[in-house]
Parts: structure tokens; C-alpha cells; sequence
């Protein structure tokens, strides 16, 4: 049996996690050149708080706050073990982007979930076998509007 | 040795080198709660380390509901 193709994968972000947005929001601004921010979007599903970044030479960031008791990253946010914490790409099939990562050995943190940052577009994150989270959206394009800094 | 004694044991292995705790000792009981070090991303690299060690692969779902070693034992004994 032949492996999927591989899909085509549009670089979105880096996702950050941070303790609270407001500090994180202040510390990486300071300290990197960013542009541009989008609002807080709250995401009760994958419980968590985000916002976008875009510095100067167009890099996107996200940052990621617990959201919630059962929130995926308040360990993390509390323990600083993984804050560089994802890599995300756009794809035009999340479903056939996951079997492509599933046959090369990235194993699915979960389901598919609608995320609200990106108008309820579905999105999945995977470990790859080097222990990269790779967050894969089924999205075109975003529409997150940025605002100067 | 049962069944399901052989897969803690295994079990053991793949968290003591994952949390990188080598005298660390699990029960079906434990949880992330009272492991140091097991967070989200741990999970999924002990479930990484499952599939290989019993050449399992598991549903997206399965490792999205797993809150204990007794979910990650009952996944594997299926």
C-alpha cells in the first residue's frame, strides 16, 4: 500500500504559551519586534486564551493562556516545560493532512476540534517522532484582523 | 505473571523514561494529578511510546479520553 500524498502545508504560527496574556502579551513586546495584534479570543473547547502576534519580518505568533481547571497547557504554563509549544500550518484537508502525519509516525494529541480563532475551522495537533507539536488547520485563510502595537 | 501485571510493568518502563523518573512507581490508580511531570505533552509521548512498545496504533478519541494508567491499560488489553 502506497503513502498518502503529502498535503500541501501553508505556515500559520508559532504558538507560545504563556502563564496569562496580559504579562505574556507585554514581555514578548518588549523584548521581540512585533507589529501587530489580533484581539483575545477565548476558547472554551480546546480550553484556552489566544492571541496573535506579527512582528516585522511578517512572523506569526500565538500566544496560548490556560483557559479553565482542565485547561491542555496549565501544566505547562506553570512548569515553563514546553512553552515553545507548537508549530501550526494551514491545510485544505484536515483529514487527509492527519493520515498523512498519522502513516509517517506523528501520533494525535486528539480530535479534530472547531477553533474559534479561526471561525470554528477544525483543527488537530500531533507529536511528531522528533517531539514537534505540529497544529494543522483546515482553513484557507484567516480572517484574524490585526491591529498596530 | 496476569496480563495485566505484564502491561504495568511494561507500562513502568515507558514512564520512567518519558519522565525521565527512574524510580518512579505507577499503579493503575495514577493520574496526572499525582505523577510530577506527566502534562499534556507527556501524554502523548508515552502514547507514542505505547503504540510502538505493543504495536498498537489507537483512535484519535481513545488518546483524547485517557485521565489515568488504567485508560492506557484498558486501551491496550482491548
Amino acid at each position: 500500500m502506497s503513502s498518502p500524498a503529502r498535503p500541501e502545508l501553508i505556515f500559520d504560527h508559532v504558538g507560545l504559551v504563556v502563564q496569562d496574556l496580559t504579562s505574556g502579551f507585554a514581555n514578548v513586546c518588549s523584548l521581540l519586534p512585533i507589529v501587530a495584534a489580533t484581539r483575545v479570543y477565548d476558547d472554551q473547547v480546546l480550553g484556552v486564551s489566544v492571541q496573535f502576534l506579527r512582528d516585522a519580518g511578517g512572523v506569526m505568533f500565538e500566544l496560548i493562556a490556560p483557559l479553565g481547571d482542565n485547561s491542555p497547557v496549565a501544566k505547562i504554563a506553570a512548569s515553563g516545560r514546553g512553552v515553545l509549544n507548537q508549530i501550526a500550518y494551514r491545510v485544505g484537508n484536515l483529514a487527509a493532512a492527519a493520515d498523512y502525519f498519522r502513516a509517517r509516525g506523528a501520533t494525535p494529541t486528539g480530535a479534530a476540534k472547531p477553533a474559534i480563532a479561526f471561525d470554528g475551522a477544525p483543527v488537530q495537533f500531533f507529536l511528531t517522532k522528533e517531539f514537534v507539536v505540529v497544529e494543522l488547520i483546515e482553513s484557507e485563510g484567516a480572517s484574524r484582523e490585526f491591529v498596530p502595537v | 505473571m496476569d496480563k495485566q501485571a505484564d502491561i504495568v510493568v511494561r507500562l513502568q518502563t515507558i514512564f520512567r523514561e518519558e519522565l525521565d523518573l527512574p524510580n518512579l512507581q505507577i499503579s493503575s490508580h495514577s493520574t496526572p494529578d499525582d505523577v510530577d511531570g506527566w502534562d499534556s505533552l507527556a501524554t502523548i509521548r508515552i502514547v507514542a511510546a505505547v503504540e510502538r512498545e505493543f504495536d498498537r496504533e489507537f483512535e484519535a478519541a481513545q488518546i483524547e479520553s485517557i485521565r489515568s494508567v488504567g485508560d492506557l491499560i484498558s486501551m491496550i488489553a482491548v
